[in-house]
């Protein structure tokens, strides 16, 4: 399905009405208190529902930004906060597609129809998003020691992987085989809350 | 998801998937509804990993490391806030005087500073002497021949860093931070901290329940670290075999750094020639049953004093080294006060309280008189710089003062290394105090010559602020479960204090009783004598 370059409201379909909105009563002074709350409670979420239909982490933050420009813009129309989280998706699909369009057409996207299904499906799974992100450090934390380093110095910014390997006397290839191995024991953590809570399993 | 399908996946995420490959990544992710759950949860960590950095340094252990080999000053994201319209948003907050709140709400990235070095390896050291630190403590020995006869630990021992090597037996032992390992000889195990031990050779069961610290476990051919979770080692000289019984155990094989595998919940890898999984597995099962009654030893004080001693025992001159749980004998330190009865007579061993059946008490007790101070060391330290819990008690009987008299009971918990102490008590007006980051009391008056428990629940946080809760109860109280609403409260940023000392101040002419002093991990093990 290819929704046209329209803003939320007007797009036809699945997008077509943000959840709970209300007309914008101009007069009202804009409630920055609580536009500041709920989108810092809910942005890592929608970021993670951003970025699983875009290429790269730098793609998500560029959508991220135009998300909350269009919601603070909107936000006076947003009747109560309880769908704050699937009212800032709703925006998100809108701008991960006009982005799709604009700036990351020539590369790897996933089709249409699959990021519908799975945005679909994401836009029920904040709740998992939030706790998933919440819990990375736990899982970071049961890493042996020189794991534990190697992966918050591979995911600091501006750490070249070449300069990396290097540093730590490897190949290119041979530090990506180890740091896919690393993502994949988060990963398991992630799915694994018994474990993470010190309870007996 | 399959570990193709993970590397599918993980190439996208990576940015280095070809376009064949992401074809068929498409359509593994439109035939399967759990495949497209884990990419999108792949994209929730992918996200996370991103805003490492973005963490405060003061909530994130994960950044304390030296940075220094960084090649650019960290920077954070590009992230929403940077946008004019937040500009915009902040302005407007700032007019509503809420600019500040924001800073509450999200934490900003910070430029890293190099923090601690990464620990250095622990070396071998001798076994545990009194002046050494407790890093453990022996819950059960089962028919243990030592190597070295004096070296031979007894049940509620304090155990430092060092060797334990058994000729034949099983011996139990906690560490601080939570995990349980039974060692059954012949075996060598190095202990070198808290966190990280080394198997020479034997079998060895490990559980680490209690928190979420984990504990790495070096053998000759592997690194084993535990995701909250019960496995058992054998090692000889022919290999290695691991069984895991709950949760999963990370391997890293010391030869191949980069070989790491994950080992689940009812398996068992070899790793050379040992072939010993049907005799690990059956240590197994005889050590579910000996770990299981330590957990039963677990729901006892860690440290108790009930003043056991021979009626005759009295004075500065006693040797007041009862109980158990303690590094040494009690301290005294005896300062002038009007009037006060001579510094001998200021202590006596009395009949113990009848307080309350739930508070099993020892059955003698310590009369104390005059400006005296006494102070103990704890075999196993109140950390605060750890996730945990601990309950302090002390049971106490004061008399009424005659006309004008002070009397103050303090009790506490002391840093040697540092002036960081709990004080909890009772003041000259007979007020329930507390000082923790700063002083509180109790607007109701405590009861004289009437016995009283007075107890502290101490939660220690390793990141977040630390809390103390304090209750006084009298003898009629239901001590069957700890109270739901405390009296007084105290709290502090996080504090790293160890506290390795327990302290009784007693200022009065007439003499304040002690019955029971404890320190305990749970509640029932504080009821528990």
């Amino acid at each position: 399905m290819i929704a046209p370059l329209e803003e939320p409201a007007l797009i036809s379909g699945q997008l077509a009405q943000p959840p709970q909105l209300i007309p914008m009563d101009e007069s009202a002074p804009p409630d920055a208190e609580r536009f500041v709350r709920l989108f810092a409670e809910y942005e890592p979420q929608v970021r993670s529902f951003v970025r699983a239909g875009l290429p790269s982490v730098h793609d998500a933050n560029e959508v991220m930004q135009e998300v909350s420009v269009v919601a603070w813009r909107k936000f006076a129309t947003l009747e109560t906060s309880e769908g704050f989280g699937r009212w800032l998706c709703v925006i998100a699909r809108f701008e991960i597609l006009k982005y799709r369009r604009t700036k990351a057409r020539d590369r790897l996207v996933l089709d249409d129809q699959l990021l519908d299904t799975i945005a679909d499906e994401g836009e029920d799974e904040l709740a998992t998003r939030a706790e998933e992100i919440n819990k990375l450090q736990g899982c970071i934390k049961k890493l042996p020691e020189k794991h534990r380093h190697l992966v918050v110095q591979a995911y600091t910014q501006g750490q070249s992987k070449k300069a990396l390997a290097d540093e730590l006397g490897k190949s290119q290839e041979a530090l990506y085989q180890l740091l896919s191995r690393l993502r994949f024991a988060l990963m398991e953590c992630l799915g694994r809350s018994t474990a993470l809570n010190g309870g007996q399993l | 998801m399959t570990q193709d399908e993970w590397a599918l996946i993980d190439r996208y995420m990576t940015g280095i998937i070809t376009a064949a490959e992401f074809e068929l990544l498409q359509d593994r992710l439109r035939e399967s509804a759990e495949l497209r759950a884990e990419f999108r949860k792949a994209a929730s960590l992918d996200i996370a990993l991103h805003d490492l950095h973005c963490m405060d340094p003061k909530q994130s252990e994960l950044l304390a490391f030296d940075f220094s080999n960084a090649p650019k000053p960290i920077q954070g994201p590009s992230h929403w806030w940077t946008h004019d319209v937040w500009k915009m948003a902040a302005a407007v907050a700032l007019l509503l005087s809420l600019g500040q709140f924001f800073f509450q709400l999200r934490v900003v990235s910070t430029p890293v500073v190099a923090q601690v070095q990464p620990s250095q390896q622990a070396q071998p050291t001798q076994q545990a002497t009194a002046s050494l630190v407790a890093i453990a403590l022996v819950l059960k020995t089962a028919d243990c021949v030592w190597v070295e006869p004096k070296k031979a630990l007894a049940e509620g021992a304090a155990v430092a860093a060092g060797e334990l090597e058994l000729v034949s037996g099983t011996l139990v032992i906690a560490i601080n931070n939570g995990p349980r390992i039974a060692l059954t000889g012949p075996a060598k195990l190095n202990l070198q901290s808290e966190k990280k031990a080394y198997l020479d050779h034997g079998y060895l069961s490990f559980q680490n329940f209690f928190n979420s610290n984990s504990f790495d476990l070096t053998t000759p051919k592997s690194l084993l670290t535990d995701v909250g979770t019960e496995y058992a080692v054998s090692v000889n000289a022919e290999g290695e075999t691991i069984h895991v019984v709950g949760g999963e155990v990370w391997r890293t094989n010391l030869k191949e750094l980069d070989d790491i595998t994950f080992i689940g919940k009812g398996q068992t890898s070899e790793f050379g020639r040992n072939q010993d999984t049907a005799k690990l597995l059956a240590y197994v099962q005889r050590n579910q049953r000996l770990l299981a009654a330590a957990d039963v030893r677990l729901q006892k004080p860690s440290a108790n004093e009930g003043f056991h001693y021979s009626p005759g025992a009295s004075g500065v001159e006693a040797q007041y080294n009862g109980g158990y749980g303690w590094m040494e004998p009690w301290q005294l330190q005896v300062r002038d006060m009007d009037k006060n009865p001579a510094p001998a007579e200021r202590l006596k061993v009395l009949n113990g309280l009848h307080f309350n059946d739930a508070y099993g008490s020892s059955g003698d007790a310590l009369a104390i008189s005059g400006d005296t101070v006494m102070k103990r060391k704890l075999a196993q330290p109140v950390y605060m710089d750890a996730d945990a819990t601990y309950y302090v008690s002390l049971l106490y009987k004061s008399s009424d003062p005659q006309g004008g008299q002070q009397m103050k009971l303090l009790f506490k918990l002391m840093d040697s290394e540092r002036p960081n102490d709990l004080v909890i008590g009772m003041n000259q007006d007979r007020q329930l105090i507390c000082r923790f980051g700063g002083l509180t009391k109790a607007d109701k008056t405590l009861a004289l010559d009437s016995e009283i428990l007075i107890v502290a629940k101490i939660t220690a946080h390793k990141t977040g602020p630390d809390l103390i809760a304090i209750e006084a109860f009298d003898s009629t109280a239901d001590l069957s479960r700890e109270p739901a609403q405390w009296t007084l409260r105290g709290r502090t940023d996080s504090s790293e204090a160890s506290w390795d000392t327990v302290g009784l101040h007693v200022f009065s002419e007439q003499p304040v009783i002690i019955d029971e002093v404890r320190v305990s991990k749970t509640w029932s093990g504080l009821m528990n004598k």
